[in-house]
C-alpha cells in the first residue's frame, strides 16, 4: 500500500515556528523543581474527557516507571494515563464523567499492580517492586469552562477554492480566559494521504467568531509543516485523539512539499477550544494545567 | 485436588522403582523402559515462549495384551519469553517444570511391516512448575527478579511408532500433547501451559 504517513504534529519536545497571539495560559516549564503540562478537554455533547499530562523534574521530562502512574479521576471514573511510546513522558487517556463541574483530578500515584494490569501474567504473584519515585504524591485539580458549541460552519460543507473563507462562530462565555483554534488537515490523492495540524490562539479572549481562508490551512506551495509551538502541542494532540488520528508518542515530525502532492480533496477538522487555567497544585513550580471545552466540525476542500 | 498430589507422586515413584527393579531382573518379557528427547512448542496464554528441549524417561508395565500401564518423568526446561517492554519497564519470564506422567499405553503391530509397532498413550500429568520474572526499568530504578511456583494437574496424549532394532532395543518416535491446568490458581490470572512436542528416543524390553 502506497500510504505515506506524513504527519506533522509536534512532539512536545520539539519547537517550531508559531503564528498567532501569545499564549497567556501556558507558562513555561521551570528549570528547577517539579513542573507539569496538563490539559483536560471535554468535547461538545460528550460525557468523556480527553486528558493528557507530562511531568518534569528540573526542566527535563520525566518517564514514570515501575509502578509510578498518572491517574485522572472524575466524579464517576478513574483511569491511568498511558503512553504509546515508552519513556516519552507524554501520557494520555479518556475519562468518563457525569458532572463536568466536578472537573478532573490528576495525581501521580504508586500502584505497581495497576501499572502492570495489561500484562498477561499474574502480577500479584510476580512483581519486582523498587518502590515509589519522587513524583508520587503530586496532584492537580482541573476545572472545565462552560461548554462551547459551533453554530457555523455546517458539517461536511464543501469549499472549492483556496480563497474561500470559513467562518466559525459560537456563543461567547464570560469565563473564557483564552480561545484556541486548531485544525487537522487530511489530503488525499488516490491511495496517497497526507496529514498535518495547525493551532493558533485567537486575538481576544472570546471573540465569538473566527474567519480563516482555505488557503491559510492548505497552502498551494512550499512545505506544510507543523505551526504549533511546544505549548500548543497538547491541544493538537487532544484534537487528534478526538479524531482518533493522532496519539501521544506515535507522531513524527516531517515536512511535506505540498506542490508535489496532486491533491484530489481534503478534509479539514476544525476545532475551537474554550480554555481556562487552573492552579498547578502544591509544590509544583512551573508549567500549566488547562481545562477546556471544544467543538469540532469537519468540512471538505474539493478544488 | 492438590492434596492428592503427594500420595500420587509416592505411588508413581514406587511403581517406577518396582517396574525398573523387575526390568533389571528381566523377568517380564514385555516390560519396557524408555528414554526420549523432547522438543516442545509451548502455548501459554498471550505469551510467546520459546521452544523447550527436554527429556522424558519412563517405564511400561504390561496389563493385558497390548495394554500397558505407563509412568514417566519429564518437564519443561528453561523456556523463556522474549524481553517485552511497556510504560512500566521491560520484562522476561522463564518457565521450568518437573512432571510425572501416569496413564495407559496401547501398542499394535502393523500388517505391512513386521518390525513396526504403532502406539497411542494418554493419562494424567502432575506438575511442579516454577516461573521466574526478570524485570528492569530502563535504568531509572533498580532491576530485579521474582519467582513463583505451584503444583497442579493436567493430562497428556501421544501417538507414535516403535521400530524394532532387534536384541530387545526399539527406536521410538511420537507426537505428544500436554496440558498443565491452572498454574498459579490462587492468583489473579491463573493460566494453562500447553505444549505440543516431538519425541525421539530408544526403548528396551525386558
Amino acid at each position: 500500500m502506497r500510504f505515506i504517513p506524513l504527519l506533522c504534529v509536534l512532539l512536545p519536545a520539539l519547537t517550531a515556528c508559531y503564528s498567532g497571539e501569545s499564549d497567556s495560559l501556558r507558562a513555561p516549564v521551570s528549570n528547577e523543581g517539579v513542573s507539569v503540562t496538563i490539559q483536560a478537554n471535554l468535547p461538545a455533547g460528550l460525557l468523556q474527557a480527553n486528558v493528557a499530562a507530562s511531568y518534569f523534574q528540573d526542566g527535563r521530562k520525566a518517564a514514570l516507571v515501575a509502578g509510578d502512574i498518572i491517574v485522572a479521576k472524575s466524579d464517576t471514573d478513574s483511569a491511568i494515563l498511558r503512553s504509546l511510546q515508552n519513556l516519552s513522558g507524554d501520557y494520555s487517556t479518556v475519562v468518563d464523567l457525569s458532572d463536568a463541574t466536578a472537573g478532573i483530578e490528576f495525581a501521580v500515584d504508586f500502584d505497581p499492580v495497576a501499572a502492570r494490569a495489561d500484562r498477561w501474567y499474574p502480577v500479584d504473584e510476580l512483581l519486582v517492586d523498587p518502590g515509589p519515585g519522587e513524583l508520587v504524591g503530586y496532584r492537580t485539580q482541573v476545572a472545565f469552562p462552560e461548554a462551547i458549541v459551533l453554530s457555523s460552519p455546517l458539517s461536511n460543507e464543501i469549499y472549492t477554492t483556496r480563497s474561500q473563507e470559513i467562518v466559525l462562530s459560537w456563543t461567547t462565555s464570560p469565563d473564557t480566559e483564552q480561545t484556541r483554534f486548531t485544525s487537522v488537515q487530511t489530503c488525499f490523492s488516490g491511495s496517497r494521504e497526507v496529514q498535518w495540524g495547525t493551532s493558533d490562539i485567537l486575538s481576544s479572549a472570546d471573540p465569538g467568531s473566527h474567519t480563516v481562508s482555505v488557503g491559510e490551512l492548505i497552502p498551494s506551495t512550499n512545505f506544510v509543516n507543523q505551526v504549533t509551538n511546544t505549548l500548543s502541542a497538547l491541544s493538537v494532540i487532544i484534537v487528534g485523539s478526538i479524531l482518533e488520528t493522532y496519539s501521544f508518542g506515535l507522531i513524527g515530525r516531517q515536512d511535506i512539499k505540498i506542490e508535489t502532492f496532486d491533491l484530489e480533496y481534503c478534509t479539514l477538522s476544525l476545532t475551537v477550544f474554550r480554555e481556562v487555567g487552573n492552579d498547578l497544585g502544591a509544590d509544583i513550580s512551573g508549567g500549566f494545567a488547562i481545562g477546556s471545552t471544544s467543538d469540532t466540525v469537519t468540512v471538505e476542500y474539493r478544488p | 485436588m492438590k492434596s492428592l498430589l503427594l500420595p500420587w507422586l509416592l505411588v508413581m515413584v514406587l511403581g517406577m522403582y518396582s517396574a525398573v527393579g523387575h526390568a533389571d531382573t528381566g523377568s517380564a518379557e514385555s516390560r519396557q523402559v524408555y528414554l526420549l528427547l523432547s522438543y516442545d512448542w509451548l502455548d501459554v496464554a498471550d505469551a510467546d515462549f520459546d521452544n523447550s528441549l527436554s527429556a522424558e524417561a519412563g517405564v511400561l508395565w504390561p496389563l493385558q495384551q497390548r495394554f500397558y500401564l505407563e509412568a514417566a518423568v519429564t518437564g519443561i526446561n528453561d523456556a523463556s519469553t522474549p524481553t517485552q517492554e511497556d510504560n512500566t519497564g521491560s520484562y522476561q519470564l522463564t518457565l521450568d517444570s518437573v512432571e510425572l506422567l501416569a496413564g495407559i499405553h496401547y501398542q499394535t503391530e502393523t500388517d505391512w511391516m513386521d518390525s513396526l509397532v504403532l502406539f497411542g498413550r494418554g493419562g494424567l500429568l502432575a506438575y511442579r512448575m516454577e516461573i521466574t520474572l526478570d524485570e528492569a526499568f530502563y535504568g531509572l530504578k533498580p532491576s530485579g527478579s521474582d519467582t513463583a511456583s505451584d503444583s497442579g494437574w493436567g493430562f497428556y496424549v501421544g501417538a507414535g511408532v516403535l521400530w524394532d532394532l532387534k536384541n530387545r532395543w526399539l527406536l521410538r518416535s511420537e507426537f505428544t500433547y500436554k496440558q498443565r491446568s491452572d498454574f498459579l490458581d490462587d492468583s489473579s490470572k491463573p493460566f494453562d501451559v500447553r505444549s505440543t512436542g516431538i519425541n525421539i528416543g530408544i526403548a528396551r524390553t525386558f
